[in-house]
């Protein structure tokens, strides 16, 4: 029987793959914004499973403006990128490190 | 219904596994073929969960606007597939072993109170027969009118900022610049200079 | 009346004090000194009809006026207790004070301190008549160490001399060790009835009494008997009974007119004070005032002995005045607080002559205070000579003069009295008067009478301000005792203020007049003592002073003592002062040096320097380093939530 729990776990265990990602990744940055969007399409899932289960329809309207937000920031973070590797020549993430001590 | 859940566990399945092929393939191609696939699916999943509209709007702007605006950088950077540090961080077994902990904790978080999760995801209890869209949409532009108005200004302010921090002007090229062709003083334009005869 | 009168007597000083402190310097002496003098003339007025007032109408002013403090159920005042026995104290500190006032104006001419030295003995004034004045142990506890203050910054008037800044620091620690002993008396008394008021301690005083505090298991006290002993300890400090005397004569590095003021009259009379004021409570004790007996006998002994030997014109009349203090304090001793008083009261006056006297002879020969180098002075300072006669003449009671009535009436009232210690006591001030008269009329011989030292055959007599306070001086140094002896020591003109059994349980007779005094004291053996010491002084330093020069009297056993001063100035040396500099020592190379210096302060800026940079290598710069201490936080974040929700059934 499938039931919400199914569904959260499902949610859960991406949102979880996505935080790895973000960690163990050394390759580019662009891994990286992949990994985000894994964890927004992780989140949205939940509303949606919710939204079901009580039969309301703000989680719905919610997965709706967290589409837009996450197409804007997706947007806005590859533009950020571009004017990195323009600088860098580079992006691998192993390279930015001027942050240091 | 056996069919219901044959087609979840499959498609759950099948989004878990692109899950780790974006996390997992060297080529960053490949990781964004997989993140297609996990959008794909998880539209998919959402259609069991009858909010149709916002599968179809998943998929729409997600893999045709995003992920191609995301193939488009990966082809537009040279990105060496051989580099040297290929291959994950140092720090990879903490981290794997952090995830495996966070994904504990969250299903354990609401399998302590188990009992107030009594739901079915299924087809029939369902009484909101009616269209999904309309429904959505009664409920987004009467209730919500604000925070859609401001999600458009939000799309606006993303093409604004990605314009401006990666636009490069040709240096060797002359171009008009309307700011200083407005603000142009015709006093300073033109000098009238007395010319003697002789005088050169 | 009574009260505005008190208030301004107190005040006056003060105001003059501080004029001379603040507008001395620009404003010149002739401003100092009618300031300071006037406020002084002001008090001394006012005490005088004051004490005629309370005289005749026998009131008793006791009033709060002002609450410092108030803590809990405990209240702090400032307030007037003006009753017989504090008139007379106030007659007597301001009369001496004017006296000293006028006096410094030609004694301090030359000095460039002059306007600060007018500003202390004002201050001085206040605070002994705030002492005096005091209704509650707080504000007499105010005033004895002001009172201490002031000596401190008096003796050591001459701060460049390296000689008086030791003695002033030793004056100030030995009166430490008092005041800690006062304090702890006051802090029984407190604890036990719970105020600091005289009137609510004296009515407490049996159940004082009664209270018993525990030492060691078996060994307990009352807390009456602790208490008074500590205060008397306290006493002891002031006043300079053995073993606390050793600052008096050190005391003498000060200018001559303080001399007179605080070390003749009024400071060390406070110790004397405080016994008679605790009349009430000493009087439930035995062993206390067996206590306050023994050692005021010791101490008059013992420091008079002192005074044979000595070379110094004021150390002389320094141990002088530390033997006239243990007849003072020994007659507080067996009970006569009333003879205590009267003999402190004239004692005032001839010592302060005593002193003035001598500190007119060392002006007159240009600052030489060795007795050894004087002689002769007779015919160039007549008057300086003819009122040291009468000082000294009162000293070792003469009949008819006013030392006679208070210290025959003193060692009388010692012979009748039995508690334990009064045979030791009777004879001790037996000998004593021999002793005293020996050394004063040494001293008078070698300083007015042989042979003219030939440096000095130019001096000639004192201007008129310091020999107008010397007769002012002599006059009561001769008659005050005849008024005064009738009420004040057989009569009940203390009786509202002392506790003290009646004159007839004290001295075994009762004589109302003078007269009848004078005639019954040819019968005892005091007077004829006195005589044979003055014949004695007179054959050992006139007729023949050869014997005492010709032998090898200086290196005996006997002389090396009395010269190291019976050895107490070592002894607190090498045992007290030694170690505490010892143990201050040790404490500020280990204490301050090492471990606020070292380890706290320097070590703390050290430590935080390294640690900061061992845990400045968590700033890598990685993205995802930061991103898993996010995550990591995260986790530990939901763990706990989790486990304290509890698990699921």
């Amino acid at each position: 029987m499938v039931t919400l729990q199914s569904y959260l776990t499902l949610s859960a265990l991406v949102f979880s793959i996505g935080i790895t990602g973000i960690i163990i990744n050394r390759k580019n940055i662009i891994i990286v914004m992949m990994c985000t969007e894994l964890l927004l399409i992780s989140v949205n899932f939940n509303f949606i499973a919710f939204s079901h289960q009580l039969q309301d329809l703000s989680g719905q309207v919610f997965v709706f403006f967290i589409l837009t937000v996450a197409a804007a920031e997706a947007a806005i973070g590859l533009a950020i990128l571009v004017a990195l590797y323009r600088n860098k020549k580079s992006i691998s993430v192993s390279e930015l490190n001027t942050l240091r001590n | 219904m056996m069919l219901l859940e044959i087609i979840f566990y499959v498609f759950a399945s099948v989004l878990i596994c692109a899950s780790l092929g974006v996390i997992l393939f060297k080529n960053p191609v490949y990781s964004a073929f997989s993140l297609i696939l996990a959008f794909i699916t998880t539209g998919l999943l959402w259609l069991l969960l009858e909010a149709e509209f916002l599968a179809i709007v998943l998929v729409l702007v997600y893999v045709g606007a995003v992920m191609v605006l995301f193939l488009f950088v990966i082809m537009m950077l040279n990105i060496n597939i051989e580099e040297e540090n290929s291959g994950f961080t140092k720090i990879a077994p903490i981290a794997i072993f952090l995830g495996l902990v966070i994904a504990a904790e969250l299903i354990a978080l609401f399998w302590i109170q188990s009992d107030h999760f009594i739901g079915e995801a299924s087809f029939s209890s369902s009484d909101i027969s009616a269209n999904n869209t309309l429904l959505l949409g009664t409920e987004m532009f009467t209730k919500y009118i604000l925070s859609f108005e401001i999600a458009g200004f939000i799309l606006l302010l993303a093409i604004i900022v990605s314009i401006s921090l990666t636009l490069r002007s040709r240096k060797n090229v002359k171009k008009q610049v309307a700011r200083d062709q407005i603000s142009a003083d015709p006093k300073k334009r033109v000098r009238m200079v007395d010319i003697k005869k002789g005088d050169m | 009346m009574i009260f505005e009168y008190s208030l301004i007597a107190l005040l006056s000083p003060l105001v003059g004090s501080i004029l001379a402190a603040f507008l001395g310097k620009s404003l010149g002496k002739t401003f100092v000194n009618t300031s300071t003098i006037l406020g002084v003339m002001i008090s001394f007025v006012l005490s005088c009809i004051l004490a005629l007032e309370i005289y005749q109408t026998s009131t008793v002013l006791n009033q709060n006026i002002y609450t410092w403090l108030n803590i809990g159920s405990f209240s702090f005042h400032i307030g007037f207790l003006i009753d017989n026995l504090t008139a007379s104290m106030m007659v007597v500190v301001t009369f001496v004070s004017l006296m000293v006032h006028i006096y410094t104006i030609g004694y301090m001419h030359d000095d460039p301190g002059y306007h600060r030295f007018f500003a202390y003995i004002s201050l001085f004034t206040f605070s002994m008549l705030s002492l005096v004045m005091a209704n509650n142990f707080l504000q007499l506890f105010f005033g004895w160490e002001a009172v201490g203050v002031m000596s401190y910054l008096l003796i050591g008037f001459w701060y460049t001399k390296e000689s008086a800044i030791k003695a002033n620091l030793k004056a100030f620690l030995v009166n430490r060790v008092g005041d800690l002993s006062m304090i702890l008396g006051i802090g029984i008394i407190f604890s036990i009835t719970g105020s600091l008021d005289y009137q609510t301690t004296f009515f407490e005083s049996q159940n004082l009494a009664q209270t018993e505090l525990f030492f060691i298991n078996e060994w307990n006290i009352s807390a009456l008997t602790a208490s008074c002993m500590l205060l008397f300890g306290g006493a002891m400090g002031k006043s300079a009974q053995m073993p606390l005397h050793v600052w008096l004569p050190d005391s003498m590095e000060g200018p001559t007119p303080i001399s007179a003021l605080i070390h003749a009259a009024t400071m060390v009379t406070a110790g004397v004070f405080l016994l008679a004021r605790m009349s009430p409570l000493f009087e439930l004790s035995s062993t206390a005032l067996s206590f306050v007996l023994i050692i005021g006998a010791t101490t008059a002994l013992f420091t008079g002995i002192l005074g044979l030997i000595q070379n110094d014109i004021k150390r002389v009349i320094a141990y002088s005045t530390l033997s006239q203090l243990g007849y003072m304090v020994a007659a507080a001793g067996v009970s006569a607080y009333s003879v205590s008083l009267f003999h402190l009261m004239t004692h005032a006056f001839f010592k302060a002559l005593l002193f003035l006297a001598a500190g007119s002879v060392i002006v007159a020969l240009h600052h030489e205070q060795d007795i050894r180098k004087m002689g002769g002075l007779k015919s160039k300072l007549p008057i300086t000579y003819v009122t040291s006669l009468i000082g000294s003449l009162a000293l070792i009671g003469f009949p008819g003069f006013s030392g006679f009535f208070s210290k025959d009436a003193l060692i009388e009232a010692i012979g009748h009295a039995d508690i334990f210690g009064s045979g030791f006591a009777y004879a001790s001030v037996i000998v004593g008067v021999f002793i005293t008269a020996l050394y004063s009329f040494r001293l008078f011989f070698k300083v007015f009478h042989g042979s003219i030292n030939e440096h000095h055959s130019d001096v000639k007599e004192s201007p008129v301000s310091i020999t107008l306070p010397l007769i002012l001086l002599a006059i009561p140094s001769v008659m005050v005792a005849w008024p005064t002896v009738g009420p004040m020591v057989f009569g009940s003109y203390f009786a509202t203020s002392i506790a003290q059994p009646d004159a007839y349980q004290i001295f075994g007779y009762e004589y109302s007049t003078a007269y009848g005094f004078l005639v019954h004291a040819f019968s005892g053996p005091v007077i004829y003592i006195a005589m044979m010491g003055v014949l004695t002084a007179y054959v050992l330093y006139i007729q023949k002073p050869n014997i005492l020069k010709g032998k090898s009297f200086e290196s005996t056993f006997i002389y090396r003592l009395l010269e190291n001063k019976y050895y107490f100035d070592d002894l607190y040396e090498e045992v007290i002062a030694k170690q505490a500099r010892n143990i201050g020592q040790r404490f500020w190379s280990l204490g301050d040096v090492k471990i606020i210096d070292n380890w706290i302060v320097n070590g703390t800026a050290y430590r935080i320097g390294n640690i900061a940079n061992r845990i400045k290598v968590i700033q890598t710069g990685y993205i995802y380093h930061y991103a898993l201490m996010m995550i990591l936080g995260l986790a530990i974040f939901l763990g706990w939530t989790i486990l304290s929700a509890g698990y699921a059934s």
